[in-house]
């Protein structure tokens, strides 16, 4: 069951969902449309904090 | 942040789509309702005003005239700068227009799901101001399609427009007779989910590339836009097939009009990385249900608007 969905949707930690952006990133992706299944505020906040600066410019 | 920087963002939010407590879809378009989710949702970003204010669902216990009528109030009010509606049958939207008009009408259209085609788009008429936000083009992970090229009618910039911004879907067919041929193959797809087909349903699910599908769509100059469900490697091997098609043309190729939808679950210990995958689970079960359904029919929200079979 695990291996379905890890392949493709981002579930985890802020470090593995920063792993999962580098390799589409390394596949050609530069665009990506986050959805935000659970839409809880502090995940959100988690992932500006954590994530997006990872990738800021 | 937001309020800091008010001016660079555009706010848009919608209202009244609700679960009971037992889990069942249910509408809010009360006009105390209405007010008291505006207020709700500019209070945590600091911000005193919504730039575009959906319906959600139409609730059925109260007139539409009534819902609109309290959001046209907050409009007066400078709570809101623009309205919109999602998911309503044209009656309602005309209603609605009638009552207070209407920015922006947002409903499903993909290859997915086209029953709008039959009379929603004919609203385009219907005002001025009237902007089409196609809601679910990559609809429940719908394979590797083309992000239909809509057109503007007074022009505007064609490429912005396809990115997703304000959206018209004047003269669809005319303009783009590849659109024209996509809806033959879809209802052809279409067809064939009924048979439970499952090489269909495999490419519902994004489980492989479709080469030609993507060539078709670099050499016709659309964007491209990849459903949530491919693996890194079928992304990969997709951004590969277009890229090269593009540069075929003699092209430069933009790695921004290729884009990606990934759903994001974060997950800070075991139980929620658990719970994380259940949803996933759910949700991926839920696209096979559909990719067999005859309609294409989301089964929690059954038909909305004439099913395709009665399409002229």
């Amino acid at each position: 069951m695990r291996r379905a969905t890890e392949s493709d949707a981002m579930i985890g930690t802020p470090q593995e969902i920063v792993g999962r952006l580098r390799r589409l990133q390394a596949g050609g992706v530069e665009y990506v449309a986050i959805i935000d299944v659970g839409g809880s505020l502090a995940a959100l906040r988690t992932f500006a904090r954590e994530v997006m600066p990872e990738f800021a410019e | 942040m937001v309020e800091e920087r008010r001016n660079q963002y555009v706010i848009a939010s919608k209202f009244g789509n609700l679960r009971r407590a037992e889990g069942t879809p249910t509408a809010d378009g009360r006009p105390e309702y209405v007010k008291a989710a505006s207020e709700r949702g500019l209070q945590p970003l600091r911000t005193d005003v919504t730039d575009l204010y959906y319906i959600h669902r139409i609730d059925r216990t109260v007139s539409i005239e009534e819902t609109v009528g309290a959001m046209g109030d907050l409009a007066r009010d400078g709570k809101v700068r623009f309205l919109g509606i999602s998911e309503a049958s044209p009656q309602t939207i005309r209603r609605a227009h009638a009552t207070h008009p209407m920015s922006a009408v947002q409903v499903e259209y993909s290859l997915w799901s086209r029953e709008v085609e039959s009379e929603v788009l004919d609203l385009r008429n219907v005002g001025p101001t009237l902007q089409w936000t196609p809601r679910s083009w990559h609809r429940k992970g719908l394979a590797v399609g083309r992000v239909p090229r809509l057109l503007h009618p007074d022009g505007g910039s064609e490429r912005a427009l396809r990115r997703g911004g304000g959206l018209s879907a004047q003269g669809l067919d005319e303009q783009d007779p590849l659109f024209a041929s996509r809806r033959a193959m879809a209802f052809r797809g279409h067809r064939r989910r009924a048979s439970a087909n499952p090489e269909t349903t495999s490419a519902l699910m994004d489980r492989r590339v479709q080469p030609a599908s993507i060539r078709q769509a670099a050499e016709s100059g659309c964007n491209l836009l990849l459903g949530q469900n491919g693996s890194p490697e079928l992304v990969a091997e997709s951004i590969g097939i277009y890229s090269r098609a593009v540069e075929a043309q003699d092209r430069t190729y933009d790695p921004m009009a290729v884009g990606l939808t990934r759903a994001l679950h974060i997950a800070m210990n075991e139980e929620e990385r658990e719970a994380a995958h259940r949803l996933r689970m759910q949700f991926m079960r839920n696209v096979q249900k559909l990719s067999l359904s005859p309609t294409g029919n989301s089964p929690s929200l059954g038909p909305r608007v004439a099913p395709l079979a009665r399409r002229k």
